[in-house]
């Protein structure tokens, strides 16, 4: 099974490479929401505001559904793995430190914190921020029956030269059972700075998982575009035989609203923290063997030195562009630009130029809520 | 067992070949080194918005009323409607909301609303939960905060039932003629299309929803309103399993409802967006992850009512804050041969580069007008586009691309 997966992975890679430059790995990605003075932040409460669970069966066209009651306990535990799964991000995060406190949590909601961050009223210090949510959440399970006409062919031979032989096809209608689920969750996170009070960031995010096994069988094109990123992201596929990870299995309900929450809330992270993200920026080819080799093992820093000093003696463009990169990967976008520009001067029409001031000033213009934070460095 | 081993092994092998070929096409778009010039573009607010810098977001109630379908003139005179074959019992025939506080409906729209405008747009949040305490040791000039409320209307029918479709067997002898074996299938589907054959009832789910939001935005020391009050509507239809053309809602309604909605193209954009997010995969595995893609869809799983209720909200949550916020768009522009410098900073972004680039240059062709106009309107600069588009076409009254770039900034 794993064959053609590395040779598309080969395969991919060398055409990616023919394109003449090489790749640059993990780059520091900018907070799209400017949280320069946030440092500590306090996690609060995660409020449901519905929280539903069904259990649906289908025979002969008749629906039947089951809701299934959760009790407070069971309810706060649903909130409470989505609020862990949320801290856990964010303390994996560099630049934002996680205090443990449950002064914040205790609130029921969020126009008490609101109250109680208005009157100055917390006994926990050293905080800049509190992050706090509401949650929506609906899955469903279902067990129900597909109809469709099937045919079975049976055929004898001719037994003579001026017989037809036999060649019937008798078409039956089929029941296939299946069984499905589906969840969708909707977030809403809120992170409120303490002083001066501000809400920085507001999200409202919604994910859906869907999944069925079994039925008739309609092999769409959607099933096929599923797959083709398997190969690449998931971080299970060599596990494939295990239950957990089988395409065969419905996944718990505890496993779907893992999978929903830790997608909202990694989005979240990375409105408002900077993050470290792998992308691929063409290299330009130098004279300098050893500073392409630098950068390309995420050495920025030592390749800044070497490029600084090359490029004050001989201002090579391609070098000059090199060290732009550099500044790029590390976050410093003001230097990035300024050092991508003198690249481009000494060479206008050279497009791989051009494309890095373009990514700096596109960063500018899409986030428009970004204050350059770490030009500071 | 041994039969559907052999099987499943078939479908793998024919599953992976299907794969090996998409993954050959798309690895060869993804690699093409061929210039693709994709500009998005910022527009700006669609009504003014004077002296505004705070936002707080007011009440938001459930009221009850009928939700206006688009284009009811036009319904209104097209007579009785409930009369088709197509249309399932009860028929459903309009949206009537009941107040009905039950469906998180207000909650969900404020709660998209805070997102974008948190999101997309130039002001400071400074209330986003609807309660009127709101910050009170910090609260800024009253004169520059703008507080935003609404109505809502909201109504939604879901269907769980069946319907009886015929299922028509038959046997086929395929040692026939040409001819007969195609008068015997003619006659098959005719018989199945009448109604003859087994009448087995099949499954379906059908969820019919409408959505009407009335948006007000009044300066909070004056109470008097900044933008003018503007009604958004959103609907959505659509059935899981049973017969694809039949329905709740009379065809007229139907196909009302899918001319001013865009999601029967669901299934154009699932086709070119996932060949996007596969991109997405290998480029950016990490916003692969927290965009959501990594998570399984399968398309034949009906919605929950959830998602449906989310998807009314933020459309019409969209709609507004286009209204008061400058937005993005995509779009896929020509640049045109004029000077190479300038033609690389635009195919590179840069087009506040190229701006400053062209502007030096004092001897513009009719091309470098354009091009220089090409980059004020990818900067969100829409009135000095025009300018620029104007004067190449001043140059060159026949170029179609000058006319096509005045049309598209017309507005």
């Amino acid at each position: 099974m794993s064959y053609p997966k590395h040779f598309f992975l080969i395969l991919i890679t060398f055409l990616l490479s023919s394109c003449g430059a090489s790749t640059l790995s993990s780059v520091l990605s900018p907070a799209e929401i400017n949280t320069k003075d946030i440092r500590k932040v306090a996690v609060g409460n995660f409020e449901i505001g519905l929280l539903a669970i069904k259990f649906k069966t289908e025979r002969n066209g008749v629906w039947e559904t089951n809701p299934f009651k959760l009790n407070e306990e069971q309810r706060k535990t649903i909130s409470r793995s989505i609020r862990s799964r949320i801290i856990n991000l964010l303390t994996s995060t560099p630049y934002l430190k996680v205090v443990f406190t449950d002064e914040f949590e205790k609130l029921e909601n969020d126009a008490s914190l609101q109250q109680l961050v208005s009157a100055g009223g917390y006994k926990t210090k050293d905080v800049d921020a509190v992050i706090n949510g509401k949650l929506w959440l609906e899955i469903e399970k279902t067990d129900g029956v597909d109809l469709s006409k099937e045919s079975l062919e049976y055929f004898r031979p001719p037994r003579t030269s001026r017989s037809l032989g036999l060649n019937l096809s008798v078409e039956q209608v089929v029941w296939w059972p299946y069984k499905s689920a589906r969840g969708s969750m909707a977030l809403e996170i809120k992170m409120t700075r303490l002083k001066p009070t501000e809400i920085l960031a507001s999200t409202f995010e919604t994910r859906t998982f869907a999944q069925r096994i079994g039925g008739r069988n309609n092999d769409s094109f959607q099933n096929i575009f599923q797959g083709i990123a398997t190969p690449f992201t998931s971080s299970k596929p060599e596990e494939a035989d295990s239950i957990e990870t089988s395409d065969e299995v419905i996944p718990s309900f505890e496993q779907i609203i893992a999978d929903l929450a830790m997608s909202i809330a990694s989005n979240f992270v990375r409105r408002v923290s900077i993050t470290e993200k792998t992308v691929s920026l063409p290299i330009a080819k130098s004279d300098h063997p050893n500073t392409i080799i630098l950068i390309e093992a995420g050495a920025y820093d030592l390749a800044i030195e070497q490029l600084q000093q090359t490029t004050a003696e001989d201002p090579d463009p391609n070098d000059l562009y090199n060290l732009g990169l550099c500044f790029e990967a590390i976050g410093d976008y003001g230097l990035a630009h300024t050092t991508y520009r003198e690249a481009w001067q000494a060479d206008s029409e050279n497009l791989l130029f051009t494309n890095g001031l373009g990514r700096i000033e596109k960063l500018r213009r899409e986030n428009p809520q970004l204050k350059r934070q770490l030009e500071s460095r | 067992m041994l039969g559907k081993n052999n099987y499943s092994k078939i479908s793998i092998i024919y599953s992976m070949l299907a794969r090996v070929f998409i993954y050959m096409l798309f690895s060869m778009v993804v690699t093409s080194c061929a210039p693709k010039v994709s500009f998005k573009i910022q527009r700006p607010p669609m009504q003014e918005v004077k002296n505004i810098k705070y936002i707080e977001i007011g009440n938001f109630e459930m009221i009850p009323g009928k939700i206006e379908l688009p284009g009811s003139e036009k319904l209104a005179n097209s007579g009785s409607f409930a009369e088709s074959k197509n249309t399932l019992p009860p028929a459903v025939t309009s949206f009537i909301s009941t107040k009905k506080e039950s469906n998180h409906i207000s909650e969900l729209v404020r709660a998209a609303l805070v997102n974008d405008l948190s999101l997309n747009s130039p002001y400071q949040l400074i209330n986003t939960t609807g309660e009127d305490k709101g910050y009170s040791g910090v609260l800024p000039n009253a004169n520059k905060v703008g507080v935003i409320s609404g109505k809502i209307k909201f109504s939604e029918v879901i269907f769980e039932s069946s319907e009886k479709l015929s299922y028509f067997v038959s046997i086929k002898n395929k040692g026939v003629r040409l001819e007969q074996s195609l008068l015997a299938g003619a006659l098959a589907m005719g018989a199945e299309a009448s109604g003859k054959g087994f009448l087995i009832p099949t499954p379906y789910i059908e969820h019919l929803g409408a959505i009407e939001v009335e948006i007000f935005m009044h300066r909070k020391s004056s109470g008097e309103n900044v933008i003018s009050p503007q009604a958004f509507r959103s609907y959505l239809a659509k059935k899981w399993g049973g017969d694809p053309r039949t329905s709740h809602l009379p065809d007229v309604i139907k196909k009302t409802l899918s001319d001013a909605s865009n999601q029967d193209q669901d299934f154009s954009f699932s086709f070119l967006t996932r060949v996007d997010q596969a991109g997405l995969s290998f480029t950016k595995p990490t916003e692969y992850f927290s965009r959501g893609f990594s998570l399984r869809q399968d398309g034949d799983v009906p919605q929950t009512v959830m998602d449906m209720r989310i998807r009314l909200a933020r459309e019409t949550a969209e709609k507004f804050v286009r209204q008061i916020s400058p937005y993005y768009e995509t779009a896929n522009l020509i640049v045109l041969d004029g000077n190479p410098v300038a033609v690389t900073l635009i195919r590179g972004n840069a087009y506040q580069e190229a701006i400053a680039f062209l502007q030096n240059q004092d001897d513009r062709s009719a091309e470098d007008e354009y091009n220089l106009g090409l980059a004020f309107e990818a900067n969100g600069e829409i009135q000095i586009a025009r300018k620029h588009y104007q004067l190449a076409l001043k140059q060159d009254d026949e170029r179609q691309e000058f006319k096509d770039a005045l049309r598209r900034t017309n507005n």
